[in-house]
């Protein structure tokens, strides 16, 4: 349907506006102290959370929706939400085992599907970069090798001709 | 299906809106795809998709976020209608309750979007003409009554799917064409093109806002 830049913008660019994670944070506070916390209004915030373009909010995110997956009924959601976030902060390995369970419930859920495709992408370029750093090292350390014997190489032609 | 970055003059974003399983994804599937998606699981939180379409002769890129009908979800949604230029409020004419529930989407709709977005009210599964239990009559004073475009229509046989959407965008082009949509100013769900890099030579600017709008600036 759409192409990898396309879903990453729509997907994972659809930050919130900042107004609005604090609303959600008062509300969540109130809520908190008059003991009338819901596991709704966990998944609210969390939601708010995630959708942040903050990383210490995802973080707090995550840990929140984190606690409702273990207990709650409607772990799909969570756990599709936790892959967002985790491939928020580029923990794209997490981010994956979230994806897969959502697949595991739902093979043909679309919207995991993309996810799913978004992330994949990003471990290969990981892998990738990863080869290509090794790759580049090897060649560092060949040229290395190559200077020394060239220096090498000068200073014994030099003592021959003294 | 696109050929270049730039193959369209606009971009209009779109919401779907209505209580759960009365058929959003399914129009937009049937939208995009051209599809009937037999057994489509519950939207998680908002869906997106696009398609571009043509309207007197311009081509627009319709952005269009589909969201979740679940309860649980309601807060987290209406986030998604700032900035949108078209809301699609669905119902299902075989499930009354999803009828009656219109006038609370009609109130985030208004409360939430711009004056200017264009709100289509769609009778979805149009098919189970047998299982009705909301008439078009009603359905369209309804309509009328509150400023509404009207169709029924049917995701599963494609029935008027299309017609929506694009019906729709005409509208909100016509809006545009008669200067009641500033192009410069946020949240109104439409953005114009760069003309730049070339991608569409025969693009024809309405009106003399043509080129200030920078492109890359999201509605959404």
């Amino acid at each position: 349907m759409a192409d990898n830049s396309e879903l990453e913008k729509a997907i994972i660019g659809d930050f919130i506006p900042l107004a609005m994670i604090q609303a959600a944070e008062k509300e969540y506070k109130k809520k908190n102290e008059e003991g009338s916390l819901t596991d709704q209004d966990r998944f609210s915030y969390a939601w708010h959370l995630i959708k942040s373009r903050y990383k210490d909010d995802i973080k707090k995110g995550i840990s929140i929706m984190g606690e409702l997956c273990q207990d709650g009924t409607d772990q799909r959601d969570y756990l599709y939400f936790l892959a967002l976030a985790y491939y928020k902060l580029e923990e794209y390995s997490e981010a994956e085992q979230c994806i897969n369970r959502v697949l595991h419930m739902e093979p043909n859920n679309s919207q995991a599907k993309d996810l799913k495709k978004l992330v994949s992408g990003k471990i290969q370029q990981d892998n990738l970069i990863a080869a290509g750093v090794v790759g580049g090292a090897a060649l560092v350390g060949a040229a290395a090798v190559g200077t020394l014997a060239v220096i090498g190489g000068a200073i014994v032609a030099k003592l021959i001709s003294k | 299906m696109a050929s270049g970055p730039y193959n369209y003059s606009y971009i209009f974003k779109y919401i779907i809106i209505g209580d759960m399983g009365v058929g959003k994804s399914c129009l937009l599937h049937q939208f995009t795809e051209k599809k009937f998606m037999a057994d489509c699981p519950h939207t998680i939180g908002v869906e997106f998709g696009t398609r571009i379409v043509e309207v007197s002769g311009q081509k627009i890129k319709l952005q269009i976020w589909d969201t979740a009908g679940q309860e649980r979800f309601r807060a987290v949604t209406r986030s998604y209608y700032r900035g949108a230029a078209g809301a699609l409020m669905v119902y299902d004419i075989t499930r009354r309750s999803t009828y009656n529930h219109l006038s609370s989407w009609l109130t985030d709709a208004r409360n939430l979007t711009n004056p200017n977005t264009v709100i289509f009210l769609i009778g979805n599964k149009s098919d189970l003409d047998g299982q009705r239990d909301v008439t078009y009559e009603e359905a369209k004073t309804f309509a009328d009554e509150n400023g509404l475009l009207f169709l029924e229509a049917s995701a599963k046989t494609g029935d008027n799917v299309e017609d929506v959407f694009i019906e729709t965008a005409k509208k909100i082009y016509q809006n545009i064409q008669d200067g009641n949509v500033d192009l410069n100013a946020a949240d109104t769900g439409v953005q114009l093109k760069p003309s730049a890099s070339g991608g569409s030579g025969d693009r024809k600017p309405t009106g003399n806002q043509s080129s200030q709008q920078s492109g890359g600036k999201g509605c959404c």
